[in-house]
């Protein structure tokens, strides 16, 4: 085991689902031209129903595995569905082909697990057990794993909204350290009643579409999906077509509250400024920031406030595309990375939906229309989470 | 507003897992948040699940609850003028 | 990696505490007296303890015995790192907030049912602001830790980590077992080898 700093850690293969798209080229589309997925609730009930306002990914559990071919007796839950349905696309688009000699892993991040499935069965119990094995956090990792038959490392990582990020962190120094010589990486999280009754317990859904980095913003819309990338060192290249190099990334505790980032936002800041400096750029060479922008009134004002320290008031474009697909949770760094990957291989930089007016106290103005030809060379994405958990990854085009 | 301010701090101290507190320790007229208890915002939320299942009172906007909770008193007069 | 040293041990087991190997504590009783001695004999006073669910307490209550004798410089606030594992991420608690669902769920309980809150706190009370990374796995593996451990060691500017396993399955059944590693020699090198000699498993 060979610790290789320098050893660069290349994107080739990429894949997700969400609410708006359940492919990269579905999902292209819909950002660039403003379709957001944002609907009322229709799989889970749920007496919030009406009152509610969801990123649901409309295909039902049977129609993904009827997608994915699998076994019609098998009781997947959906988070574990969606990270399938995304892995697959990764795998194939990096053109990757089973014991062909190179280390390969799977390491994921979700906050709920198989929470979908056990909160239905619960109450009947004795009836289905299934979902005892499902449940656990881990059970979606190894099932991405017998899938994709990639075992040579497994893990599962569990760190709030910012799981998706911190598993691509990992995969990324496993690579460096030889361990891997590629990572299928990211996050996938389910809708369920477990996290609708929690956020709004904690009092931050929008009951409408959310506007994140609005100063009239009111709270979140919770999402779905999973978006998992191929990481891969130089050595199982072979020429084939490259995404992206990741060149930062970062992890840091905000030390101040379990749910609620510190008023100056010094975790975010942490996490952004050691990113950069891993990824040896300079802040103005960050042509696009793909913020966590959740839609909060506390979120939105403290990242703002850490962007404009570490930018010295001269904050790169950005947006928050939660506002198309809803916060995933856990799935929602691996989603916000897949698009950073793809805003550099299209140049083009995504709006932030329904913006209308600056946050006083940072008086920052995101992205609203779609640019094209933006001159995307070096892309910023942030995943906060609950337990002050802030992460930063850095995509620079090769 | 006597019988209910001692029964209150009782409900708060269970509530908010106050284990380390007896009412007496509460004083009614006294900031709840920051300088006094040094409560917080999930704490707050917890105050809301309170008057909900013990008063009967929805507070559907976590902004009122600034001025509703800013002591134990101010709290008793809310109930009192809002309870079913 | 032969820079690094094992500082401090502590395991805290159904009422047991070990200090390096060494029983420093047996206590009668179900997790919450067990606990609450504890926290009188090493944090007291600190409230917010009481409003933590039983898998922070575990993981906090240990770390305060952790960093008794082996307090961390403050200045490397922002370079004490964080690894930590268990089979049940938080289980114990997901099923109090399920079971509250039906009447009316309560903010506080849903918050804990992320396992990595239990680090947040951990962080909150001592101010620590370095890399936090919480893994799932079915059983404690020593190379899959050990794994984990080189990675961080090697590529981050940690100074100090705080390692090991948290698990809470119910009153009776609960384990922490953490390490404190630090940059420089002691008389306990950081190795593989020494943590497996040390390392007692539920």
């Amino acid at each position: 085991m060979q610790f290789d700093k320098d050893k660069k850690v290349f994107v080739t293969g990429i894949g997700i689902i969400s609410a708006i798209g359940t492919n990269a080229k579905e999902t292209l589309s819909s950002l660039e031209h403003k379709k957001h997925g944002i609907s009322q609730i229709s799989h889970i009930k749920t007496i919030h129903k009406d009152e509610l306002k969801v990123g649901e990914i409309k295909l039902t559990n049977a129609e993904i595995k009827e997608r994915l071919n699998l076994q019609g007796d098998n009781t997947y839950p959906r988070t574990t569905l969606l990270a399938i349905h995304a892995a697959k696309e990764a795998y194939e688009d990096a053109g990757l082909k089973r014991n062909d000699g190179f280390k390969t892993g799977v390491i994921l991040g979700t906050t709920v697990g198989g929470m979908d499935k056990s909160e239905v069965v619960y109450k009947n119990i004795g009836e289905d057990l299934s979902f005892i094995d499902s449940h656990h956090c881990g059970y979606t990792t190894e099932r991405v794993a017998d899938f994709l038959g990639a075992h040579d490392f497994v893990s599962s990582l569990s760190t709030a909204c910012s799981s998706g990020v911190n598993a691509i962190l990992l995969g990324a120094r496993l690579i460096k350290h030889g361990i891997l010589d590629r990572a299928i990486v990211g996050g996938t999280d389910a809708l369920s009643k477990f996290t609708i009754n929690g956020f709004r317990t904690l009092m931050i859904l929008h009951t409408e579409h959310s506007c994140p980095f609005d100063k009239n913003r009111k709270g979140l819309n919770l999402g779905e999906g999973a978006g998992i990338i191929v990481l891969e060192s130089e050595k199982s290249l072979n020429g084939k077509k490259v995404y992206c190099e990741l060149t930062g990334y970062a992890n840091n505790n905000d030390a101040f509250h379990q749910t609620a980032s510190s008023p100056d936002g010094l975790g975010p800041y942490l996490s952004m400024k050691n990113a950069l400096e891993m990824s040896g750029l300079k802040p103005c060479e960050i042509d696009y920031i793909n913020v966590h922008g959740t839609g909060t009134d506390n979120n939105d004002v403290t990242e703002g406030l850490a962007m404009i320290k570490l930018f010295d008031g001269k904050v790169p474009k950005f947006s928050s595309t939660k506002a198309f697909t809803g916060h995933a949770l856990g799935g929602a760094g691996g989603i916000e990375s897949v698009f950073s990957i793809l805003a550099i291989e299209h140049d083009m930089i995504f709006p932030n939906l329904n913006f209308k007016e600056a946050i006083p106290e940072i008086n920052l103005i995101p992205v609203t229309e779609t640019i094209k030809n933006a001159g995307v060379k070096n892309v910023m994405t942030n995943s906060f989470g609950f337990g002050g958990n802030d992460s930063t990854l850095i995509f620079s085009k090769v | 507003m006597e019988e209910l301010i001692p029964k209150l701090k009782q409900q708060i101290i269970e509530q908010l897992n106050l284990e380390d507190m007896t009412p007496d320790d509460i004083d009614e007229k006294a900031p709840l948040f920051n300088e006094g208890l040094g409560l917080d915002s999930i704490d707050a939320l917890e105050l809301i699940v309170l008057l909900e299942r013990e008063y009967g009172i929805k507070m559907e906007n976590p902004q009122d609850g600034k001025k509703v909770f800013y002591s134990v008193e101010t709290l008793a007069q809310f109930i009192l003028e809002n309870k079913k | 990696m032969n820079n690094w040293s094992i500082i401090n041990n502590v395991v805290l087991s159904n009422g047991k505490v070990h200090i390096n190997n060494e029983l420093k504590h047996s206590i009668e009783g179900d997790f919450a007296t067990v606990s609450k001695e504890l926290l009188n004999t090493y944090s007291k006073g600190y409230g917010k303890f009481f409003k933590m669910d039983k898998l922070s307490k575990l993981g906090f209550i240990a770390s305060e015995i952790l960093l008794h004798n082996n307090p961390i410089p403050e200045e490397d606030n922002n370079e004490v790192a964080f690894l930590i594992g268990n089979s049940e991420a938080t289980t114990y608690t997901d099923i109090k907030y399920h079971e509250s669902i039906a009447n009316i769920p309560s903010p506080a309980v849903f918050v804990y049912t992320l396992p990595n809150i239990l680090i947040g706190e951990i962080c909150l009370k001592n101010c620590f602001r370095g890399e936090n990374l919480f893994y799932i796995s079915q059983d404690f593996n020593i190379d899959e830790f050990w794994m984990h451990i080189t990675t961080l060691l090697n590529s981050s500017s940690s100074k100090h980590i705080i390692a090991g396993w948290v698990n809470f399955i119910n009153d009776e059944e609960y384990l922490s077992n953490i390490y404190l590693f630090s940059q420089g020699k002691n008389q306990l090198q950081l190795t593989k080898e020494n943590i497996q000699s040390t390392f007692i498993v539920q």
